[in-house]
């Protein structure tokens, strides 16, 4: 954890031509930007393709990066605009990439992991029917694991607004997923 | 902290190691009170909860690793598109008003007057006239790969 360059170092390295050093900010940030883009179109196939664009769009924005500046904060703005273009432009285009993904899903056979999938699945039907802005605030503490100044900066309110929206999103989850439902 | 309502209030935060200033009395609060430790453990069931989706597809990674190769640059290349069409615009309008008109600032003429009203957007314009476009206009330039629309 010590020798691991952190991001902005690896945005200058990335910056002065080692493609490696933008492998090492995917690797890093591509699991939970994609559980974060997921959670906001409902769709993993969409969420795939959403994110493979954000990342093409900070790799051709990386030049104009300001250093100073914390580089998830700049990514996930990144990640905001490319998702929201995406929205309004396609909103009909995605349902029926939505549906045709969900029809051509072969499953799994076996029971355990079935039982897995479902609640995994229940986990993001219930952030998709949490108010947009209680799950953004959650997911940027849970998945960026953002401190509360932080998440507040990118979303523009102040920090009590940040709190109670994570603690009224952690109250309609916690009754939505009751602890006695299944779950491995 | 007295009620186990104030309590109950401060336990998301006091979860996230938000609670600072409380963080004491919350821990005191809840060692000593079944119900506020139940509603704890169901706080941190939901986190555990959410950490335990996991992501799909085993080639997340090497699928953008691979977009980005074999796309990237070329993106990057087209978007300074704008950046250089300014640029050549801002030569030529200089060299237009310094041969045409004269060197007085005043009346020099703007590449975007050449333009019929309308044709353009506000950013377009400025653009146009040299100015940077701020980082919104970048990211706009950015997304849309360099077209107008």
């Amino acid at each position: 954890m010590a020798d691991s360059p952190n991001d902005e170092d690896l945005v200058r390295s990335a910056l002065a031509g080692d493609a490696g050093a933008f492998d090492r900010l995917v690797e890093r940030y591509a699991p939970r930007m994609f559980r974060m883009i997921r959670a906001q179109v409902g769709d993993a196939s969409l969420a795939e393709d959403l994110l493979q664009e954000t990342f093409l769009n900070a790799f051709v924005a990386l030049p104009r990066f300001r250093f100073g500046a914390r580089f998830f904060t700049w990514f996930y703005r990144i990640m905001v605009n490319t998702v929201g273009q995406y929205q309004r432009k396609s909103a009909r285009r995605r349902e029926l990439d939505a549906e045709a993904h969900r029809t051509a899903d072969p499953g799994n056979s076996s029971d355990v992991l079935l039982e897995k999938r479902e609640a995994r699945e229940k986990v993001w039907r219930a952030l998709a029917d949490l108010p947009e802005e209680y799950r953004t605030a959650l997911l940027l503490r849970e998945w960026a694991e953002l401190k509360y100044a932080e998440i507040a900066q990118i979303l523009g309110c102040p920090v009590g607004t940040v709190d109670s929206r994570i603690a009224r999103a952690r109250q309609m989850l916690m009754e939505r997923l009751a602890p006695d439902e299944d779950m491995r | 902290m007295k009620t186990c309502d104030e309590v109950q209030a401060r336990l998301s935060a006091y979860l996230d190691g938000e609670a600072a200033d409380q963080e004491e009395s919350i821990r005191a609060h809840v060692d000593s009170c079944d119900a506020c430790r139940t509603v704890l453990e169901g706080l941190r069931h939901i986190s555990g909860r959410l950490n335990d989706v996991e992501v799909e597809s085993a080639t997340l990674v090497e699928d953008i690793r691979r977009r980005i190769r074999e796309e990237g640059p070329r993106r990057r290349g087209k978007s300074l598109i704008p950046k250089l069409a300014a640029a050549a615009a801002v030569l030529a309008a200089l060299l237009w008003g310094a041969i045409l008109l004269g060197t007085p600032d005043d009346n020099a003429i703007r590449l975007s007057d050449l333009v019929p009203s309308g044709d353009l957007s506000d950013t377009e314009r400025r653009i146009l006239n040299g100015e940077p476009p701020t980082d919104d206009e970048w990211m706009a330039i950015i997304l849309s790969g360099g077209s107008r629309r």
